[in-house]
Parts: structure tokens; C-alpha cells; sequence
């Protein structure tokens, strides 16, 4: 019976093993360059629903808004990338001379002087600090403001949704300092390496991995902390948290702005390995796509979020190859069907899966699960 | 040296209905008061603004002199106010074990919080001692049963070591044999704390009560012991004219 | 002070078409606790039946399109939540996403029927021209809102079934067990709560093209309408519904339409530090 609890209790840790080996070492070496792209891709969305998996299956707090804060991270540095390429090339960059060099789009909308928001991402550690501290920063105010006046549920989920709305209208707008429907592309390199090289992509692709495993052993940690306790409290009855002393405010402030951070970086990493970033990638369709896919994986649990974004991820791009139009039906049906017959996702099948399998057969051969697992 | 809670001139209106009407109530340091009336009285309502649920219109509310007018509901907590609720309230995806040592653990840096749970606090262990509940420590409170879960939220409020404690209705829809065990736990928590109670049960009431504030329609309509309040005729005549399973006199 | 009084026209219509959209989701929202992102796309569907109807009707096609497009979009409404929704009472968050869901596959289907690109529908000759600054089609859509309210009003407080729609959405538990069927009312609600945005579809077309993403324009204006309004209150609609419209268009003259949309979000978190649920609420002593 011990071995049983042992072995139960190393499960997890065990599944973590063996996916991140797959991750690290299988994946780089069996799959073609473009393939691995694509599975980068999938990972980057896994870090914004990892934080969407914090937000909402944890705290309560449905945010639509998470393409905003993956948005600000993936300008922040695209910014950047813009800004060394355009000094780089002196002959097509700035026209008039003298000032900084300008990024191709602003001399093609026929900016003339870099904006000043633009220059200080020409240094790295500003656009890589940006990268977390904007999205942390807009997520830390809004959090304080909406909450503190117990704006929650639905409405949170419709200003967030709303937020989304408004940020894309003003990077589509700001043509000449956002580079409008466009968005930041031609990008070549990346801290002196060259971007299309497939190196540099394997190398791109094991960073985003680990970003993932480190962010992913740390929300757990904090799931299972005290504050975790806290939060999962906060989601079930915020009113009565008060009377215990604590101001769910803060909590659900510093979890939604956890979760912005993690969607920043996400869009950070998501620049260099796909090679752009426009307001098509971060409207409020893709923030609830996101949403979806944390849905599907289940919610509840930090790995059904991760799970739920490779699997959407996956689908969505080979459903698509296929049939394009199909994708938006299939994606429609899968998402009523999982809110429907299993809203608690992937996860939560497995888990009951796995129950109904162990009741049927702990009464007839007691002995054969142990065996089996330790086997 | 002030009273541990004083209520002075409290006014509270819902669109138009005066739930409170210029209540006056003074409670020395480790009293235990029962605060009773027929539905309708303001006897929740008076709990909800000390505890900062409901702004007053009119009035305040002195903790050891201090007002708490304006205060959020954490920020009292956070000032030795602690309360219940009518119907209970506890966190029953969170274990037995864990409701408790949430509630111990809100005097911590938030910082600390960030941590796992490493064994369980002495006053925890204290809490699950005094209510019983230590052989259900690692059950999902959403398990337990109405009394049980009554002695849950009792326990929370032990671990936050609250100088005062408000209770709502506490032995409401308990057994006969709860309700014992829950008078034996108020007489004993009341030995070194303020407690202030909102009980229906009349039985309950003359087994445990030493002084009693008596509302109706909003204001006071007396104070002193129990013996006092009964012989009061304005009391019986608000009890009788109502309802006769409430009356006090009932009984006697 | 002629921009003044340029844009206010605008302002007024964009709120009269906000409104229309609103009203349904309000109803829906406060009565029964749904997000129904598929509004939009019922927003959608009524602007198609008035294309549709064209053939038929030539230039009538907008007034003829009125009661059938409440009658679809109603229709699609009852269907939607007979099907689906009834199942999710109780859990706001996951209609939110079930029905958005179904706006997916509504706005594939229109695209697959009536294919990507835009359509036009032909404003009747009357509504062409106007009173000096002030367009006919605008006026149009403002007094249509008003009779829509009106009427809804009416309604409400005149009719039992309005009356029972009110006591479900101030107590369902109560109002169940004073013998209403509180699964007809729902029923009811959803069909006129969905009517209504079919009839907004209708006037959109006299101030636009009509394409299969044409409610998603609207609906996250429409989501804000009711956030700042307060739930299940018509006033509230009304009020807010307007004030969002004047603040679009507003906005939009002074600074510029990328910045407009900022603008309105940071008014509406400035207004919800005022008044955190919403113009018009019931205060009620309840710990939600």
C-alpha cells in the first residue's frame, strides 16, 4: 500500500520527466526545422495559457484581454529587433541623416524623426525589461482599479474583452509608430545571430522550452503555496476571504498581473521564432481562442492549460492546411462540445478515465494495480 | 479605559427602509452579549456594520475608541473583529486543515504566503482541538455536515485570535446535542474574549446569556440580564404580538 | 461649436443602435446571468434578412425586414437557448464561452452563404437626404430605438408576462415558487432579448455594408453598455447607451478613431470607480 502512495506521489513529477525530456532532447533532434517552429510556436502559447490557467481555473478571473499583455511584450521586442536592424543597414535606414536610424516601415509611411517612445528599445535590457514590466504595469493598475471596486465575473471578463477591442483599434491606427495591419516583420536577426539560420531556430526553440518548464514548476509552487490556498479560496468566496483578513484585491491583482507577465515574455519569444507581430495576433479573437484552448486542456489544472494550447495549437494549424474554412466549424463544435459534455477538459477526462478504470478493478484483482505500476 | 465596542447613534437606511434607527450599544471588554428581536429587527444589519458589510448612513463605530467608520471589511478583521454568518461559509475545495490555517495565517507578510505549508501552527492545531474536528483535519470541508460545518467557521474565527468575535445565529438548525457543544465552546472562548451573539433560540439564550440587548424596528428596546429583559412588559408585548414560539416568556 | 453639433447626430444614432443591441443583452444577462456572445451574430442575422428581402421588396426591404428580422433572430434566440444554454444556468462564465462557440460556426455559415465580401442594402429613396446636418437614415434609427424602448417599457410593466419577466429577474427562487414557469419566461426573454438584435441588424444596414463579422463591431460596445447601465435596467440601458455613443463619437472627432476606443475603456474604468455595478442597481443586503 505504501508503494502505491509513493508511486502516486511520484507520478507527477515523473510525467514532468519524461515530457520535458521529449521536449529538450527528442523533439530538437527528430523533428524537421519547420515542424520544430511550429511546435515553438505552440509553446509560446502554452506560456499565455499557463498564466490564463493561473488567472482563471485558479483565481476565477476570466481575462479576454490576454493578447494585450502577449501584444506589449511582442512590440516591446520587435521595437528592439527593428531598432538594431535599422542601424545595421545606415543606407536604408534613416533618410534625412543625422538622427537614429529608422525602421523600414516608418520611412515607407514617411515618418522622418524616430518617436520618442521608440528610442530607449534600442537598448536591450530596457526592451527586455519592457517586455515583463509593461504588461506587469497596465495589469497591476487596471487590477487594483477593477477590483478594488469588486468589478468581477462577467464584467471583469467583458472590460478585459473590451481593453482587447481598444488596443488593436490603436495599434491598427498608429500606422506610422505601430506599423498599422502590418505590424513589426523583416526581422534578420537576433543578438548578432541570424534569425533564418536553423541553428539559431533549435536554439530559439529550447529557450521557449525552458521558459515553459521554469514558469510552469513555478506556478505550481505557487498553487500549492500558501497563496495558492488563498487564491482558490479567493475564487470560491472573495466575500468571505475579507473576513478573514485578507484583501482579495491584492491577491487577485498580483495573479492577474502574474499572468500578464508570462503573456509579455510569451510574446516576446513569439516574435523572433515566427517573424512577426500584428494586431491579428493579439485581438479578441486570439485572446479567446487562448481561453478556448485552456478550456479544452482543462482548466483546473496548470498542465491542462499547457496541454490545451499545444493541442489547439496543433489542430488549428493542420485542420487549416487542409481545410481552411472547415477550421472555424470544427473549432465552433469541439468548443460546445467540450463546455458541454466535459468542462473540466482533457485533464478531467483523463482523471475520470483513470478512476473508472482503478474502480473496475481494485474489487476483482487488488494486487494487479501495484504490480502494474511498479512494472 | 474605553469600551471594547461602542456603537453610537447608527442609522441605516435600504432604499428607504430604516433598518437601523439610532442605536446606542456599549460592550465592555470580555463580555458575552446576546443581542436578540423579532425578524426584522436589525440584529444582522448592526453585525454588518461593525464588521464593515453595510455603510451607515448616520453614526459610528468605536473599537477601543477607535472609530472604524470607513474601514474595509479586511482592515477591521485586521484590527481583532472577527464574525460569522447565518449560513455558513467555508472554502470546500480546501481541506479541513486548510480553511483553519488560511484564517491563522492573514497576520503574515504576504511574502511568506508564497511558501507550501510545512506541518500545522500551534494555533491551528489549537482550533481543530477545541472543535473537534482534528479527525477530519484533511477532509474537503465541502464534506461536512451543517453543525460541523457551523464549528468549522467557529474554529476559523479561533484562529484569527479576534479580541472581539460577532456570531450570527450560530446554533441555528443545529441538534440538541450541537447546540450543547456549541454553548459549552462560546462560554469558554468568552473567558478571555469579547463576544457578541445573534441568537433566535430562546432556550439557548437562558442557558448561556448574562446580558442582552433587545431590538425592534430598528432601535433598542431594553438591555440588561436575562431575568430583566424577561420581565420587561415592552419585551413581551413585541414577542407576544408577533410570534409565540419566539416569546421569552414562553417557557417560564 | 458647428463639429458640436456635427457629430452629435452621429453620437445619438451610434447610441440608438447600441441601445437596440443592449436592450436584449441586459434582459438576458440580468434575468438569467448569460453572456450570449452569439448577440452579435444575431445582430448579423437580421442585417441578412433585410439583403434577402430585397429581392422581393426592392427598396421596402428595411421596413419589411422590421418584424421578420425580430422574428429570426428571435427564432435563432429560442433555438440557441433551448438547445444549449438552459444547460449552463448558474455558470455566466461558461455560456460566455459556449455561445461564443456558436458565433464561430454563425459567422462561418453566413460566410459560406452569402460569401466574405460585404453586401449592400438599398436605404429606401425617403430616407435619403435630411434636415440640415441631421441625415433622414440617423433619424430614422433614433426614433425606431425610441418606439423600441417604448414599447418594451410598455411591455414590462403593462403586460403579465412583462410583470412575470420582472419578478424572475429580481427573485427567480421566489418567483418560481409563486407558480411562475420560470423556463417559459427564460424562453420569452431570449426570444425578444434576440428579436431586438435582429431589428438592430436591420438599422445597421441603413448606416453600413453588411458582412458576416458585422455584429463582432458592435458587441463589446454592446457588452459596455450593460456594464455601465446596471443589470436588467432599462433606464440604465438607456442612459448608458447613449452616453457610450456621444463618448464614441465624440472621442472620435476630438482626438481620432485609434485613440477613441482607449478613451471610452478608461472612462468606463474611471465611471465604474463611482459606481462599481452600474448606473441603476437595487440595493439589496444579500453577501452575493
Amino acid at each position: 500500500m505504501n508503494a502505491v502512495t509513493n508511486l502516486a506521489r511520484l507520478r507527477g513529477p515523473g510525467i514532468f520527466a519524461v515530457v520535458a525530456a521529449l521536449a529538450l532532447v527528442v523533439a530538437p533532434l527528430a523533428l524537421e526545422p519547420f515542424r520544430l517552429g511550429l511546435l515553438a510556436k505552440y509553446l509560446c502559447f502554452a506560456i499565455v495559457a499557463l498564466g490564463i490557467g493561473l488567472a482563471w481555473g485558479q483565481g476565477g478571473m476570466l481575462t479576454l484581454g490576454q493578447g494585450v499583455f502577449f501584444g506589449l511584450g511582442g512590440y516591446a521586442m520587435g521595437m528592439h529587433l527593428k531598432l538594431v536592424e535599422a542601424s545595421s543597414l545606415p543606407s536604408s535606414g534613416s533618410s534625412s541623416g543625422g538622427g537614429p536610424a529608422l525602421p523600414d516601415f516608418m520611412v515607407w509611411s514617411g515618418v522622418e524623426e524616430l518617436p520618442a517612445l521608440w528610442a530607449p528599445f534600442a537598448d536591450p535590457v530596457f526592451a527586455l525589461a519592457m517586455v515583463v514590466a509593461g504588461p506587469v504595469l497596465i495589469a497591476t493598475v487596471l487590477g487594483l482599479l477593477v477590483f478594488r471596486q469588486r468589478v468581477r465575473g462577467a464584467y471583469f471578463a467583458i472590460l478585459t474583452q473590451a481593453l482587447a477591442a481598444a488596443f488593436v483599434i490603436l495599434l491598427v491606427g498608429q500606422q506610422g509608430l505601430t506599423g498599422g495591419t502590418n505590424g513589426l516583420t523583416n526581422f534578420f536577426e537576433l543578438f548578432g545571430r541570424d534569425l533564418a539560420d536553423d541553428s539559431t531556430q533549435r536554439g530559439l526553440y529550447i529557450v521557449v522550452a525552458l521558459v515553459l518548464g521554469v514558469l510552469y514548476l513555478g506556478a505550481r509552487q505557487l498553487v500549492n503555496s500558501r497563496f495558492g490556498r488563498l487564491l482558490v479560496a479567493v475564487r470560491d468566496g472573495e466575500d468571505r476571504v475579507r473576513f478573514l483578513g485578507y484583501d482579495p484585491a491584492v491577491v487577485k491583482t498580483i495573479v492577474f498581473a502574474i499572468s500578464a507577465g508570462m503573456a509579455g515574455l510569451a510574446g516576446a519569444l513569439f516574435v523572433p521564432v515566427v517573424g512577426i507581430i500584428s494586431p491579428a495576433l493579439l485581438g479578441v479573437v486570439p485572446s479567446l481562442e487562448l481561453v478556448v484552448a485552456v478550456a479544452v486542456g482543462g482548466r483546473f489544472a496548470l498542465a491542462g492549460a499547457v496541454l490545451g494550447a499545444v493541442v489547439m495549437g496543433y489542430a488549428k494549424t493542420s485542420f487549416s492546411e487542409q481545410f481552411a474554412d472547415g477550421w472555424l466549424y470544427l473549432q465552433g463544435a469541439l468548443f460546445i462540445l467540450v463546455m458541454t459534455l466535459a468542462p473540466k477538459g482533457l485533464v478531467g477526462l483523463a482523471a475520470s478515465a483513470r478512476e473508472a478504470l482503478a474502480a473496475r478493478r481494485r474489487p476483482a484483482v487488488p494486487a494487479s494495480r501495484t504490480v502494474k505500476e511498479i512494472a | 479605559m474605553s469600551p471594547i465596542i461602542e456603537v453610537r447613534g447608527l442609522s441605516v437606511v435600504f432604499d428607504g427602509f430604516r433598518a437601523l434607527d439610532g442605536v446606542d450599544l456599549t460592550v465592555e471588554r470580555g463580555e458575552l452579549r446576546f443581542l436578540i428581536g423579532p425578524n426584522g429587527a436589525g440584529k444582522t444589519t448592526l453585525i454588518d456594520v461593525v464588521t464593515g458589510l453595510t455603510r451607515p448612513a448616520s453614526g459610528e463605530v468605536l473599537l477601543a475608541g477607535r472609530s472604524l467608520t470607513g474601514l474595509r471589511e479586511h482592515q477591521i478583521v485586521r484590527l481583532g473583529v472577527g464574525r460569522t454568518f447565518q449560513t455558513s461559509v467555508v472554502f470546500e475545495e480546501l481541506t479541513v486543515l486548510e480553511n483553519l490555517d488560511l484564517a491563522a495565517a492573514f497576520r503574515r507578510p504576504l511574502l511568506s504566503l508564497a511558501r507550501r505549508r510545512r506541518g500545522v501552527s500551534e494555533t491551528v492545531a489549537e482550533a481543530l482541538e477545541t472543535t473537534g474536528l482534528a479527525g477530519l483535519a484533511d477532509r474537503p470541508a465541502g464534506v461536512l455536515s451543517h453543525g460541523q460545518r457551523q464549528w468549522l467557521e467557529i474554529g476559523m474565527l479561533l484562529a484569527q485570535r479576534p479580541e472581539v468575535l460577532l456570531l450570527d445565529e450560530p446554533v441555528a438548525g443545529m441538534s440538541r446535542a450541537e447546540r450543547e457543544r456549541t454553548g459549552e465552546l462560546l462560554t469558554s472562548v468568552a473567558r478571555d474574549r469579547t463576544v457578541i451573539v445573534v441568537e433566535h433560540d430562546m432556550e439557548f439564550l437562558r442557558r448561556y446569556a448574562s446580558q442582552v440587548t433587545v431590538l425592534h424596528e430598528g432601535r433598542v428596546l431594553a438591555e440588561g440580564s436575562v431575568e430583566e429583559v424577561r420581565g420587561d412588559p415592552r419585551v413581551q408585548e413585541v414577542y407576544i404580538g408577533r410570534r409565540k414560539d419566539d416569546a421569552v416568556s414562553a417557557g417560564s | 461649436m458647428e463639429a458640436f453639433v456635427n457629430q452629435l447626430p452621429i453620437g445619438i444614432s451610434i447610441g440608438a443602435v447600441l441601445l437596440l443591441i443592449a436592450l436584449g443583452l441586459t434582459f438576458t444577462f440580468g434575468q438569467m446571468g448569460v453572456i450570449n456572445m452569439a448577440h452579435g451574430e444575431f445582430i448579423m442575422a437580421g442585417a441578412y434578412t433585410a439583403y434577402l428581402l430585397q429581392d422581393l421588396t426592392g427598396r421596402m426591404a428595411v421596413i419589411v425586414a422590421l418584424p421578420v428580422a425580430f422574428a429570426v433572430a428571435g427564432l435563432m434566440g429560442l433555438i440557441l437557448e433551448r438547445t444549449a444554454i438552459r444547460h449552463f444556468y448558474g455558470r455566466p462564465l461558461d455560456t460566455l464561452l459556449l455561445t461564443w462557440g456558436v458565433s464561430l460556426v454563425l459567422q462561418q455559415l453566413a460566410r459560406d452563404l452569402f460569401g466574405a465580401p460585404n453586401v449592400q442594402v438599398q436605404a429606401p429613396a425617403w430616407l435619403q437626404g435630411g434636415i440640415g446636418t441631421l441625415p433622414y437614415n440617423r433619424l430614422f434609427i433614433f426614433v425606431l430605438a425610441l418606439l423600441t424602448v417604448a414599447g418594451v417599457w410598455a411591455y414590462l410593466n403593462r403586460t403579465g408576462q412583462g410583470r412575470r419577466m420582472q419578478a424572475v429577474m429580481q427573485n427567480r427562487g421566489l418567483a418560481a415558487v409563486s407558480g411562475i414557469d420560470t423556463g417559459r419566461v427564460d424562453q420569452r426573454t431570449f426570444f425578444i432579448g434576440s428579436g431586438l438584435a435582429g431589428v438592430a441588424g436591420v438599422a445597421l444596414t441603413l448606416i453600413g455594408p453588411v458582412g458576416p463579422t458585422l455584429g463582432t463591431y458592435y458587441i463589446v460596445d454592446a457588452f459596455l453598455v450593460v456594464v455601465a447601465g446596471g443589470l436588467g435596467s432599462l433606464l440604465g440601458a438607456v442612459v448608458a447607451a447613449a452616453g457610450l455613443g456621444l463618448l464614441n463619437s465624440y472621442a472620435e472627432f476630438w482626438s481620432d478613431a485609434s485613440l477613441a476606443k482607449v478613451i471610452v475603456f478608461a472612462v468606463i474604468v474611471a465611471f465604474l470607480q463611482v459606481r462599481p455595478q452600474g448606473l441603476f442597481v437595487l440595493r439589496s443586503r444579500a453577501l452575493s
